[in-house]
């Protein structure tokens, strides 16, 4: 028998007596977390990058930001596709931004451009784009101009 | 055919950019097999990898399957070197639209499914205030206020100190000089006016992949309300910080020099001007946004005037901590967590020397370090208790805020059935949830879910939740997974099913954090001392035994001719920790027990040949040296 073979009926084995006897699979969430812990990194939620102590922080921190405007631009997308009130989109909006360390999401300009690329991705019609813009941003200027950059830009 | 490891080195090149998702990305993906382990995941685990995110499922509590982002040199980081298993990951070929489209995929996936679980979190809040209101007798209900917590409550000596007459004078001048008066009658009309959801009220039910419709929940409503109300009283009354929520100390790395001031200042004169158009805000939850804003300005300013950092405490009030007793067990390792804080610290404030305005995500990431540098250093240096927290800590301590009566004038019988109905809402959706998202060792886990959701995104249509579409799969990768068929739901498996399916060029394996330091011993040492020494965990010198690791005395996952004999001692060691641990059942504790049967158990595996236990360890510092490459293989 081959090594890879020998390697293959190993794993079986061992992934059987794991299933039966212990019925456990995939990787389980641990609450308990590890020293490790005390430091960020390690665990690896996507937005410690912008705390990383490597070298490059400026492009981290520039692929933070991205991130957060993608999220952004998925919710719109789904709410404007799917429906919704306003409100309930805000506090979702809300929670996304809390998870990437921002609480004041409105001063962010990526919020704004991610708005707009999700209406963009929505295929939402420039009255949608009036509506949603005049909703959210009232009549900020410079909001509406990040959200029309979002809309009509190449993202 | 062999690749060199300048190609091979890129499947894991640490920090790799990702694309946009929409945008045309890198032409692959990797998929990653992870070796199971005791612990997390002794069946194995697998993730999918494009660029610095790498994507997959976690089984949660409540038996759940979520889907999880990570940032991927971190993953890698947790998995080989932190839990010691070996990653295999294997490189597939993809246009980028075809990229885009998986990405887009698990993306969106991400962003709904998490609105869902908020969902539910709502209706269940919603359900036990009713709950609690209903009990006879009940102390008036209360709701945690974000944020509030920060501030203390005045006391009757405590006057209007005009802490924050430049935020008034700002909001003034935007919106009117009655700003602040329209503002709390609104909230107390809003008050007022809070309706509890009728029984009658049917939450539409979550769609997989789909924007979930939310009805307002009573609670975060009313939350909100009390946080904004709480918000001007301490804007208008300069309520002060609360003293244990200020850190800082005398050290040399919280020192201050007159350009990092400087930035500073600027900051606190953009808070200002934000937490004014805060005030004006329409979005519902602008109280504890403000409130966060204010407590900065506090911090901000203590740190101007004493030129030395001053930071809100950070961490959620139910942080895991190690007690100062369970600490003695990490002494050695304390000290390299502390350098590698400080070193974050050092790098978070790399933002105060630059020319860029300071954004909040930099402030963020500035207090994110300072309070795990602060939390290392009063645990190093005093014994303190240490906090645990992963990703951006974002301060938040709550207080209770006092809910005017929730249902006046409502007769009791008519409580308790507000409070069914709430509960019956709450638990509809969780059923449904659990449909939706339930854990299923064989029909949904984390293999499973990868490969559904790669057919889908990958469909012409959107077919969630019903059979596997394979076309747009078979068209674009070259063939289709189906997790349901031979047993390609357990991941060795899967990941065999992947070279077999896919067009795979390129394979590697990233070797668990043992494997890669036996590779330099063995390359600079004698073999046979080597083996000797690190083949069981006395003489050791990569591993120590930790409490999270079962008890046995070999390990077996470097070896296979002698993995049955080593697995019959391990299965003594077991059998002798849980006859020990029987007799330390009088005392109350069954911790050596349940880890002397977790022993026995894993040793059974290895009388076969196979290996699941691996050791895990408490903490390798990032700065480690990388595991040395193992050649990477093409498939033809």
């Amino acid at each position: 028998m081959s090594n890879r073979a020998m390697d293959n009926v190993g794993r079986f084995l061992a992934a059987a007596a794991a299933a039966a006897v212990l019925s456990l699979g995939c990787s389980f969430s641990d609450s308990s977390k590890s020293i490790s812990d005390s430091i960020s990194g390690s665990s690896g939620s996507i937005s410690d990058s912008s705390t990383s102590s490597s070298g490059s922080d400026d492009k981290k921190s520039s692929q933070s930001e991205a991130l957060y405007r993608e999220d952004v631009r998925n919710y719109t997308a789904a709410y404007v596709r799917d429906g919704g009130d306003v409100a309930s989109f805000q506090r979702g909006l809300g929670s996304i931004a809390r998870e990437h360390g921002l609480s004041d999401w409105e001063a962010a300009p990526a919020t704004w451009t991610g708005v707009g690329e999700g209406l963009k991705r929505a295929a939402a019609s420039p009255q949608q784009l009036d509506t949603m813009s005049r909703e959210l941003a009232g009549d900020d200027v410079a909001k509406q101009r990040e959200i029309a950059r979002g809309y009509t830009g190449p993202g | 055919m062999r690749l060199g490891c300048a190609a091979a080195c890129l499947v894991f090149a640490l920090g790799a950019g990702s694309a946009s998702a929409d945008e045309p990305g890198p032409a692959s993906f990797d998929y990653l097999y992870i070796e199971a382990n005791e612990g997390g995941s002794s069946g194995g685990h697998v993730a999918i990898r494009f660029g610095a995110e790498t994507f997959h499922f976690q089984h949660h509590g409540g038996g759940m399957l979520r889907l999880q982002r990570d940032h991927s040199d971190a993953f890698i980081h947790t998995y080989t070197r932190l839990r010691n298993r070996p990653i295999h990951a294997q490189r597939v070929a993809v246009t980028p639209e075809t990229y885009a489209l998986l990405r887009r995929r698990f993306s969106d996936r991400l962003v709904l499914e998490a609105r869902q679980f908020a969902i539910l979190a709502s209706l269940q809040a919603d359900r036990d205030l009713l709950t609690r209101q209903g009990d006879a007798g009940s102390a008036p209900a209360t709701v945690p206020l974000r944020a509030a917590g920060l501030f203390a409550v005045p006391d009757a000596a405590h006057v209007a100190n005009g802490a924050y007459a430049a935020v008034i004078s700002a909001a003034r001048a935007r919106f009117g000089d009655d700003i602040l008066v329209r503002r709390r009658d609104e909230i107390a009309r809003a008050l007022a006016a809070l309706l509890i959801p009728s029984g009658e009220a049917v939450e539409p039910p979550p769609r997989p992949h789909a924007y979930a419709a939310a009805p307002e929940s009573f609670t975060q409503r009313a939350a909100e309300l009390l946080e904004a109300r709480t918000a001007l009283d301490v804007l208008e009354g300069g309520g002060p910080l609360r003293a244990d929520v200020v850190r800082s100390a005398e050290l040399d790395e919280l020192a201050l020099d007159d350009g990092e001031v400087a930035a500073l200042r600027a900051f606190a004169g953009r808070l200002e001007e934000r937490a004014a158009d805060l005030v004006g805000s329409r979005r519902p939850d602008y109280g504890s946004a403000l409130l966060l804003a204010l407590a900065r300005l506090g911090t901000v300013a203590r740190s101007v005037h004493a030129h030395r950092l001053a930071l809100l405490d950070a961490y959620q009030a139910d942080a895991p901590r190690l007690e100062p007793a369970e600490l003695d067990a990490h002494a050695t390792v304390l000290p390299v967590l502390l350098d590698e804080a400080r070193a974050e610290l050092a790098a978070a404030r790399r933002v105060l020397r630059g020319s860029a305005l300071l954004r909040e995500a930099d402030f963020t990431a500035l207090e994110s370090a300072g309070n795990r540098f602060l939390e290392l250093h009063a645990a190093s240096a005093h014994g303190s208790a240490l906090r645990l927290a992963s990703g951006p800590l974002l301060p938040s301590r709550s207080a209770p805020g006092t809910l005017p009566d929730v249902a006046p004038g409502i007769a009791p019988d008519e409580r308790a059935a507000l409070a069914h109905a709430a509960e019956r809402r709450a638990d509809e959706y969780a059923t449904e949830l659990q449909r939706l998202y339930g854990y299923d060792l064989l029909t949904r886990n984390c293999v499973s879910e990868i490969f559904r959701e790669i057919a889908a995104a990958l469909a012409a249509d959107d077919l969630s939740g019903q059979a596997l579409a394979c076309t747009g799969s078979d068209a674009r990768l070259g063939g289709c997974i189906d997790p349901a068929a031979r047993l390609r739901f357990i991941p060795f498996l899967a990941a065999n099913a992947v070279a077999a399916e896919y067009q795979v060029i390129a394979s590697d394996e990233v070797p668990s954090y043992r494997d890669g330091a036996l590779a330099a011993m063995y390359a600079r040492e004698n073999d046979l001392a080597v083996f000797l020494r690190e083949s069981n965990v006395i003489s050791s010198t990569i591993y120590r035994p930790r409490a999270a690791d079962s008890p046995f005395l070999f390990f077996t996952d470097d070896t296979v001719l002698t993995r049955p004999l080593f697995g019959a001692v391990n299965l003594v060691v077991g059998l002798g920790a849980s006859a020990a641990g029987v007799l330390l059942l009088p005392t109350g504790d069954a911790e050596l027990l349940l880890r002397g049967l977790r022993g026995t158990l894993f040793s059974l595996p290895e009388l076969a040949f196979a290996n699941i236990r691996k050791g895990s360890f408490a903490h390798v510092p990032r700065t480690a040296p990388a595991p040395p490459d193992l050649p990477t293989h093409v498939d033809s």
